[in-house]
């Protein structure tokens, strides 16, 4: 699981400190979709980073399927991140050079995997997707709800523990964000664990809890109704 | 990995078309432009290396002591040297001379002006030259042999095996070619294409028959081999007490031998008798550091657009990173694609050099009329260590051009730059505008460097000439006065006559040399060393050169006229302005009506002692004019008449009539000039081999510098188009807010100016000193306005306002709407 203890961030400059989480603790379970909510500001993004390592909390603990990542190199961190968590954006973030497939592939070259293997992994997501047939288009030659297909598959291609969405139908008119969440839904389900930023109640009712956040505290968490 | 890399950065050159020709056709102009300096400086410094073991081949040479202190150096020394060389050295060996003249070569119905060389035996065995046909080495052992070039061969004989042909000197048979050698290629000293042995009137040949305890001298050229395991250091270890043995110790602090190889000849400093035009290590110099700037300014540019596109690759570096891309693979992925681009742009770089090759060789050319234009190869397929040191060099470049943007996206944070669309932070401004600020500091110091070198160059050829050489023809009487090819007169009066000649004079030598030397004083004066030229009556009107005071020699006065009599006899003199200052004469009108007097007197003519002149009466002073070269000072100078001196007719040619006067010039001289054939030669293209080199900044120089504008307005054009994409949101509220386009393009001119005045600050330093030291050369310089400065930096700012005054225009009349739109 994914367990926050008393996570504070605090963020300076020479003329501000800005306070974007205090003192936030909460757990995740293996295979649970979370929704997180708040104004913007409230620290959503900064709550995302870190769960993503991409951050380090100013203070407090981080633990990370039972293994406390405070006080991992970086390195450590970026292998961590390799091999278990993926991400999904709400601008989709493709790199417009490389076609479907390449892009996808991007989420494995660093593992030293054979490129056979990759190929074959990189296919199957496609297909899980429902994308196999653009493998060979640019990003810029398909629709929005296709590009944040292709980047749900980057992000299930490495068979990752996590997945972390920060708002990921932002973009979206309502048929592709909902064929986005059926996704999102179905990787739950088959026990990655799920951690969605919406701005979208209709969205965040579809997850499992929904975690409210309001100037970098957590202020209320509603399990949804079984 | 290397697929998807590959591909990632193949498509991306090709999304960004302009961006990447701009980056590419900079590095590869800049690359071509080194490249072709690199090629010319490699082509000075491989004088003679033609010739095997040129690494042991000398040449011995004396300076003399000028009564101001310095030593005049000279490429020639005394036939007495070159018996003294193998007795004092025994570790010397095949010590030979050579001396030249010109002479009529060939039959009468095919004969031509040729500078002949006459040499010592061993020459052909101590340079080994490639031999067309017959025995080279042994071809000159007996005395009226000739050994002459294939061209040579061609010329007059139709054939490169013309071993056995009777040649022809002066139209006498003179002797029997034995052998032909392969043409001297360009990158010598040496321009001998007919050497013989024995030919009578020759300076080895007057040398030969001078006893050895006489104090008459020939001058020559003395060269030869170390033996081998022989060390040079110490020979020249050795010369000091050369000197004292054969010179005495009075005369040991004024006379100087330099021993140089023969492949240091042609960079050394300036000497007289020079067969060809020295190079200048300085210049070679200059323009090396004109090459290693402009690879700059193209690095510059490369850099600044790199890492202003870094924003755009953001989100593959934050993706990569994500899928757990270390900072090291991430630098690498860069780096190779900087690679690439300077891959492409070396392609490029090699192929405009095999195009520009012909016509660069050309701007090289002096254009004198005698010197070959310069052989520079690019055979990079048969020099592997030329082809790895270009290879090494782009490398070195490319690696230096691409690492610090490689850096900047391998250290883009993922966290930063996913989260927003829009370009994070900017992205290495201070850097970016710092390197803009050094490219022009570099561009306005060439601009001014070529305004200076120009007028300079300008200068030498006009205005510090003093006299007026415009379309004069030099035609040369003959070596010996009173010879039976006479001085002329026939000639003379049959030029004068041609409608096209606007004026006729004649002189001991052209006014571009003056080697008789004396010492004189007034009484009770010190002496002074000067130079002394026979002329005409009307040598300074023909030449318009002014009296300062007195007035010119003429017919009617007897004493004007110098004449050799068994008794002494007045002889009167014209000395020019800086002889008039240097005898104590503050006013050139003091100097009128004094009399000089030799430091010694010894004067023969053709063997006939004259009795000194008594007096020698000064009676006219003019303005001083340059004899050789403005680097040196001006002489003082005594100018007397002798008509029998008078070898050299000078002939000004109507301006609207050159080739037919010429043709009609050369048809008297057929006619009356016989029977030597002749060419005239034009006294501008003598002038032009003096400041070849001069002339030769000037021409790259100005290339280079306009390659350089071209770079830096290239790179400022792309880095515009940044700008102005970066500024999209920011000028769509601009112009909602109310600004006009004629405020968007002040406010992105403006950017694009800046920093050519901060650049200013800095080129204005560097530059008036580099250009200050390099007009030291001189001893006579073009006064530089001290306005030149600030019109170079002008000069830049024009150029960078008219690159990106278009593109500011199009940005600036854009629909604010669809910028902000876009954001």
């Amino acid at each position: 699981m994914l367990k926050l203890e008393q996570i504070g961030k605090v963020y300076r400059t020479t003329e501000v400190e800005t306070q974007a989480l205090n003192d936030v603790s909460l757990g995740i379970d293996a295979g649970e979709f979370v929704a997180v909510m708040g104004p913007s500001g409230c620290g959503k993004s900064t709550l995302l980073n870190i769960l993503g390592l991409l951050d380090s909390p100013s203070s407090g603990h981080y633990s990370f399927f039972g293994q406390d990542v405070t006080t991992l190199s970086e390195s450590e961190l970026t292998r961590l991140r390799r091999d278990s968590i993926g991400f999904v954006f709400q601008s989709f973030n493709l790199i417009d050079d490389l076609s479907v497939a390449e892009n996808v592939e991007v989420a494995l070259l660093y593992r030293n995997l054979p490129a056979r293997e990759r190929r074959e992994r990189v296919a199957a997501a496609l297909e899980r997707v429902g994308i196999s047939h653009r493998a060979r288009h640019l990003p810029q030659q398909l629709s929005g709800g296709q590009q944040q297909r292709v980047a749900v598959a980057r992000a299930l291609v490495s068979a990752p523990r996590v997945i972390l969405a920060d708002e990921p139908t932002g973009n979206l008119d309502t048929a592709n964000g909902n064929a986005v969440m059926d996704m999102l839904i179905d990787v739950a389900k088959s026990g990655t664990t799920v951690v969605m930023v919406t701005h979208s109640l209709t969205y965040a009712a579809l997850a499992q809890r929904t975690i409210k956040l309001l100037d970098g505290r957590v202020v209320s968490e509603t399990q949804l109704a079984a | 990995m290397l697929r998807n890399y590959f591909a990632a950065a193949l498509r991306n050159l090709l999304r960004h078309r302009a961006v990447s020709l701009v980056n590419i056709a900079g590095l590869g102009i800049a690359f071509a432009a080194a490249l072709l300096i690199a090629l010319y400086v490699r082509y000075e410094r491989s004088y003679e290396h033609f010739i095997p073991g040129h690494e042991r081949i000398y040449r011995i040479s004396e300076s003399w002591r000028q009564t101001d202190g310095a030593f005049e150096s000279r490429e020639t020394t005394s036939q007495k040297v070159a018996a003294w060389l193998p007795l004092d050295f025994p570790e010397t060996e095949h010590v030979v001379r050579m001396a030249e003249q010109w002479l009529s070569v060939g039959p009468a119905d095919h004969e031509f002006n040729e500078q002949v060389f006459e040499a010592d035996p061993a020459l052909f065995r101590l340079l080994k030259l490639e031999a067309v046909a017959g025995d080279l080495e042994h071809s000159l052992d007996q005395p009226g042999s000739v050994a002459i070039s294939r061209s040579m061969a061609r010329k007059y004989f139709g054939t490169d095996d013309a071993v056995g042909e009777q040649f022809y000197i002066e139209r006498q048979p003179f002797g029997r070619v034995t052998a032909v050698f392969e043409d001297l290629p360009p990158n010598s000293h040496f321009n001998f294409r007919i050497v013989l042995t024995g030919v009578g009137g020759g300076a080895l040949s007057f040398a030969d028959r001078i006893p050895e305890e006489a104090n008459s001298t020939m001058i020559m050229h003395v060269y030869f081999a170390l033996q081998p395991g022989a060390k040079i250091e110490s020979l020249r270890a050795q010369i000091p007490e050369f000197i004292r043995r054969h010179h005495g110790k009075d005369f040991a602090q004024s006379v100087r031998y330099d021993v140089l190889n023969i492949a240091d000849i042609h960079l050394s400093p300036d000497a007289r008798a020079a067969w060809r035009p020295r190079g200048n290590p300085r210049a070679l110099a200059a323009l090396t550091l004109v090459g290693a700037l402009i690879v700059l300014i193209a690095v510059i540019n490369f850099v600044n657009l790199a890492t202003a596109r870094a924003a755009q690759r953001r989100v593959e570096v934050g993706v990569r990173k994500l899928a757990g891309a270390r900072r090291r693979e991430l630098l690498l992925q860069f780096l190779g694609e900087g690679l690439m681009h300077v891959a492409v742009a070396t392609l490029l770089a090699f192929s405009l050099v095999e195009l520009m090759l012909p016509a660069f060789c050309a701007l090289l050319d002096p254009a004198d009329g005698q010197t070959p234009m310069p052989a520079v190869t690019f055979d990079y397929w048969q020099d592997p260590v030329l082809l790895g040191a270009l290879l090494g060099g782009a490398l070195l470049v490319g690696l230096l051009a691409s690492l610090y943007p490689a850096f900047v996206m391998a250290s883009l944070r993922p966290a930063n730059v996913l989260k927003s669309a829009t370009p994070a932070g900017r992205g290495g401004a201070r850097l970016r505008n710092t390197l803009v600020t050094l490219q022009f500091a570099m561009l306005i110091g060439l601009l001014y460097a070529t305004m200076v070198i120009h007028e300079q160059t300008r200068f030498a050829l006009n205005n510090a000439l003093r006299i007026n050489t415009s379309q004069v023809v030099i035609y040369n009487l003959g070596t010996e006065p009173g010879s039976k090819h006479g001085p002329g007169t026939a000639f003379i009066h049959a030029a004068a006559a041609l409608p096209g000649v606007g004026g006729i004079t004649r002189s001991y030598s052209a006014p571009t040399t003056a080697d008789l030397q004396y010492l004189v004083h007034v009484p009770g004066g010190t002496d002074i060393g000067v130079r002394v030229m026979p002329v005409d009556f009307n040598f300074f009107d023909f030449y318009q050169v002014p009296l300062l005071a007195g007035r010119a020699l003429g017919p009617a006065v007897s004493a004007d006229t110098f004449e050799l009599t068994e008794a002494s006899r007045p002889v009167n003199v014209i000395i020019n302005a800086t002889a008039a200052r240097q005898l104590g004469f503050s006013d050139a009108r003091q100097a009128v009506g004094k009399t000089l007097e030799p430091f010694a007197w010894q004067f023969d003519w053709n063997g006939t002692k004259v009795p000194r002149p008594d007096p020698i009466t000064v009676v006219g002073v003019v303005e001083d004019f340059p004899i050789d070269s403005v680097r040196r000072a001006i002489e003082p100078m005594v100018f007397f008449a002798y008509d029998p001196a008078f070898q050299m007719v000078s002939i000004r040619v109507a301006g609207d009539r050159v080739p037919e006067t010429m043709q009609a010039l050369a048809a008297a001289w057929k006619k009356f000039g016989q029977p030597r054939a002749q060419e005239g030669w034009l006294l501008d293209g003598y002038y032009r081999k003096l400041y070849a080199d001069v002339i030769l900044q000037q021409r790259t120089l100005a290339l280079f510098a306009g390659c350089a504008v071209f770079l830096a307005a290239l790179g400022l054009f792309g880095l515009s188009i940044y700008t102005a994409q970066r500024r999209t949101k920011e000028i769509g509220v601009r112009k909602v807010m109310g600004a006009g386009t004629g405020d968007i393009m002040a406010m992105l001119l403006w950017a694009s100016g800046r920093p050519v005045l901060f650049a200013s600050l800095i080129a204005w330093a560097a530059g008036y000193y580099l250009m200050h030291r390099w007009l030291e050369g001189f001893a006579y310089r073009v006064p530089v306005p001290w306005w030149w400065l600030p019109a170079a930096s002008l000069l830049a700012l024009v150029v960078a306002l008219l690159t990106v005054s278009a593109h500011s225009y199009l940005v600036a009349r854009a629909n604010p709407v669809i910028a902000l739109r876009c954001e």
